[in-house]
């Protein structure tokens, strides 16, 4: 599913969503769980069907946590960006 | 969620304040003679409290002391440690220059000293504000504050002096009910969202009334005005539809103008044709365009790599080369397709050029038959007649929308009434709600209702009743009285001798009705023994103690002159593990900032 083969599309896939929320994450930190998705779907064809797997993905590699309380997902990897 | 260390960048400056988990004491020593008899003493006490608040993210406030002293504090950066429910930790840091740049860092152990923390080791460093209230807010985990933040009822964990004014109504909330007692009401225990919807509800009723006067003014009129408007809008249109059929039935082939009438129109049905073509032509232009747009590809391999690089995170040139290949892939079947696309563009707009070409010559052809033909007799009559038609037409959609406004009246009215409705059943319900509640002896509200009861009535022996109900518009009102020895209710609470005893017990009360809940569990009351009689202050220091022992942080601030009776003459009233801060009016090294007054 994470490597892509000749019939995907290279924005289409899980790598790139993921990859859409890292850097957005990056830059604000925090984010709710729906404006999350929303930006996602706007940038990218598919984006709100491979936002979860995406997240998922982020949340394997140990760079994101989700917030219950602000129903919101927190970056919690390495700060050097900012 | 409790208060673990404050501490800033100066410690020479502003003492390390380590906080214990039961009882915490700051107390202000009156040694010089001279200043026994103040009323304000300046050391610091009251300063804490809106420290830790302004710790607590408070919104930046030029009126602040540190903003208002800027030239004095500007170098300042505090930082916050709190103890969290699961039993981490985590420090807030927040400088003066800089207030609304934040950082954050989760840790496991106690009494840390990040000053020196570098900017990568924070977790989140240099936050926007309004980021690290969402972020702050999601690490505290206050579910039962949900859906407010933690900042909302912050109010009655750090009492300041001017909040002892009513046990419920905070000085922050001295605006709209609206604005704060749904959440009091929701950490009462009673239906929030109701209370809520209730205040949305006449918001809608004041807002509607107000576009209804606007109506009003702006065309004048009643309802009773909408059937004379309506009969006069049929008449206006028959003598519309006269004249119209008049000019539709005018006979242009018998004036002698038969070529020039079959002139506009071959004319106008070769416009018509050209038109119809461009309008496709330029459609196809536009989706070609599209297509050639959307086989771009966004993902950069190489952006890819260096962001989860960046990110600690490794693939091995697998991503980069994977993805490399694929775009290769898709650039190639796409290029072929590209190539007919832009074919068929070209061919597209070579057509539309030679269209709009003939589309000008036309349009000019057109425009000179019809000055030929305005020249005659018969067409100053088509004009008069066409303007009178115009005045008509201008006077029918004058009434029309008169008409319309008196039609969005009458909707307007309807909506309001349905509202009104609404209002009603949501009063009854909150009725029903306060009523259960007050019925329930173990609902929340009545657990708190009796702490704040034996509060009381251990401190000053007499009962004291927390009391919810609906006044005449439907609103929640929150009452506290104090009761005689035979239960009715006397006059004692208004004097402020007793207020500040009802919002200590009020805030304790909630507190430990909450001991179990993911809820703040700490409280900061300034001043609180100030004019209580020593027998009460005793009793009051006792009932403190009992909480502290249950797992609530208390903070108290006191200076010496009100310092309860020692029990035990040899004995201090606090024992030294309790005191957290002593304050004095010696020199600058008493003042909880150690430098001269401000």
């Amino acid at each position: 599913m994470l490597r892509p083969t000749k019939h995907s599309h290279p924005d289409r896939t899980v790598i790139n969503v993921s990859l859409l929320l890292l850097d957005y994450l990056k830059k604000y930190r925090i984010e709710e769980y729906g404006k999350l998705r929303r930006k996602i779907k706007e940038k990218t064809v598919g984006g709100d069907v491979l936002f979860l797997p995406a997240l998922s993905f982020l949340y394997l590699l140990g760079l994101v946590e989700y917030r219950p309380k602000t129903d919101a997902v927190e970056y919690t990897g390495p700060d050097e960006a900012v | 969620m409790k208060l673990s260390k404050l501490y800033s960048n100066k410690p020479e400056c502003f003492q390390d304040i380590i906080f214990e988990s039961g009882l915490n004491v700051v107390l202000a020593e009156i040694r010089l003679p001279e200043n026994k008899k103040k009323d304000t003493h300046n050391l610091g006490k009251t300063t804490l409290g809106h420290l830790l608040n302004f710790l607590l993210l408070a919104k930046k406030n030029p009126k602040f002391f540190l903003f208002k002293h800027l030239d004095l504090f500007r170098e300042f950066i505090f930082f916050l440690e709190l103890e969290l429910l699961d039993g981490s930790y985590i420090t807030i840091r927040r400088g003066v220059q800089n207030a609304t740049k934040i950082s954050f860092k989760k840790h496991e152990f106690a009494q840390q000293n990040f000053v020196d923390l570098a900017e990568d080791t924070w977790d989140h460093h240099d936050v926007p504000f309004e980021r690290s209230l969402s972020i702050l807010d999601a690490l505290l985990d206050l579910r039962s504050l949900k859906p407010w933040t933690f900042r909302k009822g912050i109010g009655y964990q750090l009492r300041s002096q001017d909040d002892y004014r009513d046990v419920f109504q905070l000085r922050k909330f001295m605006g709209k009910h609206a604005d704060w007692k749904p959440f009091l009401s929701h950490i009462t225990g009673f239906n929030a969202d109701q209370i809520t919807s209730y205040y949305e509800k006449e918001k809608q009723i004041d807002d509607k009334k107000k576009q209804e006067q606007i109506i009003q003014n702006e065309f004048g009129g009643s309802l009773e005005d909408i059937s004379k408007i309506e009969g006069i809008i049929l008449l206006k249109q028959k003598e519309l539809e006269k004249k119209q059929a008049f000019l539709d039935a005018f006979d242009f082939r018998s004036q002698d103008k038969e070529h020039t009438e079959q002139l506009v129109n071959m004319i106008d049905e070769r416009i018509a044709t050209l038109n119809a073509e461009r309008y496709s032509l330029q459609k196809n232009q536009k989706k070609i365009k599209d297509s050639l747009k959307e086989e771009q590809i966004l993902f950069h391999p190489d952006d890819a790599e260096r962001l989860f690089k960046e990110s600690g995170i490794l693939f091995a040139g697998q991503i980069k080369k994977d993805f490399q290949q694929l775009i290769a892939f898709n650039r190639a079947i796409t290029d072929e397709r590209c190539a007919y696309l832009q074919e068929e563009l070209g061919e597209i707009d070579d057509r539309l050029k030679e269209v709009n070409a003939e589309l000008d010559t036309l349009g000019k052809q057109r425009s000179e038959t019809l000055s030929f033909l305005n020249e005659t007799n018969v067409f100053n009559k088509y004009k008069k007649f066409s303007n009178e038609l115009i005045t008509l037409k201008a006077d029918l959609s004058s009434l029309e929308r008169q008409r319309d406004s008196l039609r969005r009246l009458q909707e307007l009215r309807t909506s309001l009434r349905r509202i009104k409705e609404k209002l009603e059943h949501l009063q009854s319900d909150i009725e029903l709600d306060v009523e259960q509640q007050n019925a329930d002896p173990t609902c929340l509200f009545s657990s708190i209702r009796l702490f704040f009861n034996e509060i009381i009535e251990e401190v000053i022996d007499r009962k004291a009743l927390l009391n919810v109900a609906l006044n005449r518009e439907g609103h929640l009102e929150f009452k506290d009285e104090i009761l005689d020895e035979s239960g009715n209710a006397t006059s004692a609470d208004s004097g402020t001798t007793y207020k500040k005893l009802l919002c200590t017990a009020f805030d304790l009360a909630v507190l430990r009705a909450y001991l179990d809940k993911k809820f703040p569990h700490f409280v900061f009351h300034d001043g609180v023994f100030e004019s209580l009689d020593d027998r009460k202050k005793e009793n009051l220091l006792n009932v403190i103690r009992r909480y502290s022992d249950l797992g609530i942080q208390v903070i108290i601030t006191l200076i010496d002159s009100d310092l309860p009776p020692k029990s035990d003459r040899n004995k201090e009233v606090f024992g030294e593990q309790e005191i957290i801060l002593t304050l004095h009016d010696e020199n600058e090294q008493g003042r909880l900032f150690k430098m001269a007054s401000w």
